[in-house]
């Protein structure tokens, strides 16, 4: 408690030696400049400033030829070419800035007048492709981690008025620039709202990404399922805000939160769009037959070899069984022991760098697979199903969201050892009810019921434009609709219409 | 009483509550019961038991309309805060005693077909256990279970008929009405029970946003269940021989067991698996209409009822023997005839004379 007093609270000052506390506080740090631009003592200016914070270039180029002539800092104000002067002798003020790379300009050391001037210097990844959530068409650009970069590209997809930014800081030590960003008069201002005093409500000393926030303001953290949407793709955080959908942006995150959103849109990828509505809707509805397969693959395998292999007629039983003859163990190992090694060579390719992790997938995928089913530790047909499942687990667009289906099959596969099909079933039952219990900042979660035809637009499936008429309703946009006109295909021009 | 906005459903989800508090293990084995005098022309039986729950569901929906609230508002109105509390209670009682029957039908399937060893209170405690889950989670919650248990299961049901159909003697229908007026009667009486469960109406009704327009989603979804009893009734008739139909426990359940696939076989395991979302649906609804009006009448927390309410079903379906579970069917069947076809249609007319008296007087 002590420490964070002593880092934080300007309270405790005295006005007399407002000046001097500053100063003093902030010189205990080595790269703390504190210096004067003439020789004489009572002649102008002092500078302060953090070495490693500044750009120097700046220093030298805008704001140091204009001390030469020993103006008043009002004038110097008018000047020097720089954005952000601040003009002050609030010393929280003073260290707030300094903090962040200002430069702060006395005309005397005892004085508490104090010109701010942003010389920060703000080295950025420049903007680049979005690299967990690529696709093979559309656009391919990706936020970084610098807020205004991230604001900027929005505002670029998004050139209107309406377009409002609320800026806040969080984390007492962190001091993170977080922005809600939400489209006025189509978002729901109860749901703008929400975010704004949940964020205020948050009391932590760090945030160093999108997803400390997301958790701490979600409406159940103890949940499997993310409640929001962190994306690094700007068209899916356009295409949120003009749908009533509220942006979190965090300074030092790639990710932008979107909030409320519904279950099915983790299923949409962006690259929908970019294809004919037939092949975009085929994808769509790929993706969730095969996330729900990857976490019905394994418990399957195990409740119908363990209890009910009537259920597999005897042609294909024969081979079920000749594949697992000589396997030891019980179906339910077999396949727990498998899941575990696949999420353990995906967790090793991850912390791996990019060409180590590749080779190692190689070895620990094809190598290991093949010796275990050689050593005759698991069926070949588990191998397969097993292998199909964590694959399909991959076509979820939203990487969080595909950790989540991998982590469900595990307690499934031990209902199924104990219960068989029926545990199965009991699994996915106290899933669903759990999915309707849920919520996205109060708004249903599992958009399924009560149904809304907004759903059919673009949602579970994907229409074609001229069908999509309508925003989704589940989080009670503004605007109603998106499209006022309604372009049919023209009618062809051939002999047969003449 | 006024139910909160927030927590009240669109009227047509009417239909899926309604189908859902009506399709339990019945149909599984109501073919049996309901020909055992009958012979081939019980499913004549269904769509006049059908018929019956038509009239019910609109004397119910007379009588809460006159209400406005749900049936623990109408008998303290009638009679008074006690007497009326006395009545609310066996109502509760008996909704509480139908998931009890219901639930040991269940795991009686499940015991003879699936796991022979596995102890009752086992598996009454997981399906419980999800049972609360959802229950907890409010009315809202239960309606999304009903939604899920129309839409999942139909699939088995309806499709699967497929099957036994190729096989099918519809001669055996013929001739229709050759049976005495008593056995039919028996066999609209026995229907009946199976077609229960519209009863929940009574207690869901101030849920309904605009109640007044959900009337024709209730008598639909009667209609559909009416429906698809007597297509199961005639699947398994025209399927069986008259003795064989006599002596097979759940003909449902064994029609399934013919079908084959090239990759699956023995359908019934994955049927009764799949049932679990049915039974888990109908006993989330009729759970939560007793704690619900238990909480009205005693004024408790809905939390401790349904603690309690389980944790009973729990011991029951673990001490409960063959016997007993037989007098267990009898008694609900018997409470299901009395109350809601005897007394409820008694209650609206005393509480219209009332209305009326107050008018005049």
């Amino acid at each position: 408690m002590t420490t964070k007093k002593d880092l934080l609270g300007a309270e405790d000052n005295s006005k007399s030696n407002k000046n001097q506390n500053w100063l003093n506080r902030l010189s205990k740090s080595n790269d703390f400049v504190h210096e004067q631009t003439s020789l004489k003592e009572e002649e102008p200016y002092w500078l302060s400033y953090y070495r490693t914070l500044i750009s120097s270039d700046i220093l030298h180029k805008d704001v140091l030829p204009f001390l030469q002539e020993q103006l008043s800092l009002e004038e110097l104000k008018r000047i020097i070419p720089v954005e952000v002067i601040i003009f002050t002798n609030d010393p929280k003020e003073i260290i707030q800035n300094l903090m962040r790379g200002f430069l702060a300009l006395q005309m005397n050391e005892d004085d508490e007048q104090c010109l701010l001037i942003n010389i920060a210097n703000s080295k950025f990844r420049d903007v680049s492709v979005s690299m967990m959530e690529s696709s093979a068409v559309g656009p391919q650009v990706g936020f970084i981690e610098e807020i205004d970069t991230n604001i900027n590209l929005i505002r670029k997809r998004l050139p209107v008025p309406e377009l409002l930014v609320i800026e806040m800081k969080v984390g007492e030590l962190s001091k993170t620039n977080v922005a809600v960003i939400y489209l006025d008069g189509i978002a729901d201002p109860e749901n703008v709202n929400t975010v704004v005093q949940r964020i205020n409500d948050v009391q932590y000393d760090h945030i160093q990404d999108s997803a400390y926030l997301s958790s701490m303001i979600e409406d159940n953290s103890n949940s499997l399922f993310p409640q929001s949407i962190s994306t690094e793709r700007v068209d899916r955080v356009a295409a949120g805000l003009t749908e009533g959908k509220i942006i979190i942006a965090v300074d030092g995150s790639p990710n932008l939160v979107i909030v409320p959103i519904t279950l099915f849109e983790a299923f949409i990828a962006m690259e929908d769009y970019s294809y004919s509505w037939i092949i975009g809707n085929f994808f769509r509805l790929l993706r969730y037959v095969a996330l729900y397969l990857s976490t019905i693959v394994s418990p399957m395998y195990v409740a119908i070899m363990t209890y009910h292999y009537e259920l597999i007629p005897a042609p294909l039983l024969e081979t079920l069984v000749g594949s697992r003859a000589s396997v030891p163990f019980p179906p339910f190992l077999e396949a727990f022991f498998l899941e575990i090694m696949i999420e353990m060579v995906k967790e090793a390719g991850i912390r791996l760098p990019f060409k180590i992790g590749q080779s190692l997938g190689v070895v620990g995928g094809i190598v290991i697979g093949q010796a275990v089913v050689e050593a005759g530790l698991t069926s070949n047909v588990l191998l397969i199903l097993v292998g199909l499942g964590t694959l399909a687990s991959y076509t979820a667009p939203i990487y969080k969201f595909s950790n989540t289906i991998r982590f469900i099959k595990f307690p499934v596969i031990i209902l199924s050892q104990w219960f068989g099909l029926f545990g199965v079933f009991l699994g996915h039952q106290f899933i669903y009810v759990h999915l309707l219990r849920l919520t996205s900042l109060g708004r249903p979660y599992l958009s399924m019921f009560p149904i809304r035809t907004t759903s059919f637009q673009d949602l579970w499936f994907r229409l074609p434009f001229s069908k999509q008429q309508e925003n989704p309703t589940t989080i009670r946009p503004q605007k109603k609709r998106k499209a006022t006109g309604n372009r049919e295909n023209p009618e062809p021009v051939n002999d047969f219409y003449e | 009483m006024q139910v909160n906005k927030r927590h009240q459903v669109s009227p047509y989800l009417v239909y899926f509550i309604v189908y859902n508090s009506q399709v339990g293990v019945g149909i599984l084995g109501f073919q049996r019961t309901i020909a055992a005098k009958a012979g081939y022309d019980a499913w004549i039986g269904v769509i006049v038991a059908g018929c019956f729950v038509q009239v019910f569901i609109w004397i119910m929906y007379k009588l809460l309309e006159k209400a406005d609230g749900d049936i623990v508002d109408v008998h303290s109105k009638v009679f008074g805060n006690i007497l009326g509390s006395v009545l609310s209670f066996i109502i509760m009682i008996y909704y509480w005693l139908a998931s009890v029957s219901v639930l040991l039908g269940f795991i009686e399937i499940i015991q003879v077909w699936m796991f022979p060893t596995l102890p009752s209170w086992i598996i009454c405690s997981l399906i419980l256990g999800l049972v609360y889950y959802c229950v907890s989670g409010g009315f809202r919650i239960v309606v999304g279970v009903s939604f899920l248990s129309f839409i999942f299961p139909q699939i088995m049901l309806i499709v699967l008929y497929i099957f036994p159909l190729r096989e099918a003697h519809f001669t055996n229908l013929l001739p229709i009405m050759n049976h005495s007026f008593n056995d039919m009667f028996d066999a609209v009486k026995n229907s009946m029970y199976t077609l229960a469960g519209t009863e929940a109406l009574l207690m869901f009704y101030p849920f309904i946003r605009d109640a007044k327009s959900s009337k024709k989603f209730a008598h639909l979804a009667v209609l559909f269940t009416t429906l698809l009893y007597t297509v199961s009734a005639i699947v398994s008739f025209t399927f069986y021989s008259e003795s064989q139909i006599k002596e097979t426990i759940w003909p449902e359940l064994s029609l399934i067991k013919i079908i084959r696939l090239s990759y699956l076989e023995r359908f019934e395991y994955l049927y009764i698996s799949m049932y679990l979302i049915i039974v888990s649906a109908l006993l989330a609804l009729l759970l939560w209409c007793s704690t619900r009006g238990l909480k009205r009448i005693l004024k408790k927390k809905q939390k401790n009822f349904l603690i309690i309410l389980s944790l009973l079903s729990v011991v029951i379906s673990q001490l409960i023997n063959e016997q007993f579970k037989v007098v267990l069917d009898k008694y609900v069947t018997q409470m299901n005839l009395w109350i809601f076809y005897g007394y409820i249609p008694i209650l609206l007319i005393i509480l219209t004379i009332l209305r009326r008296r107050k008018q005049n007087g």
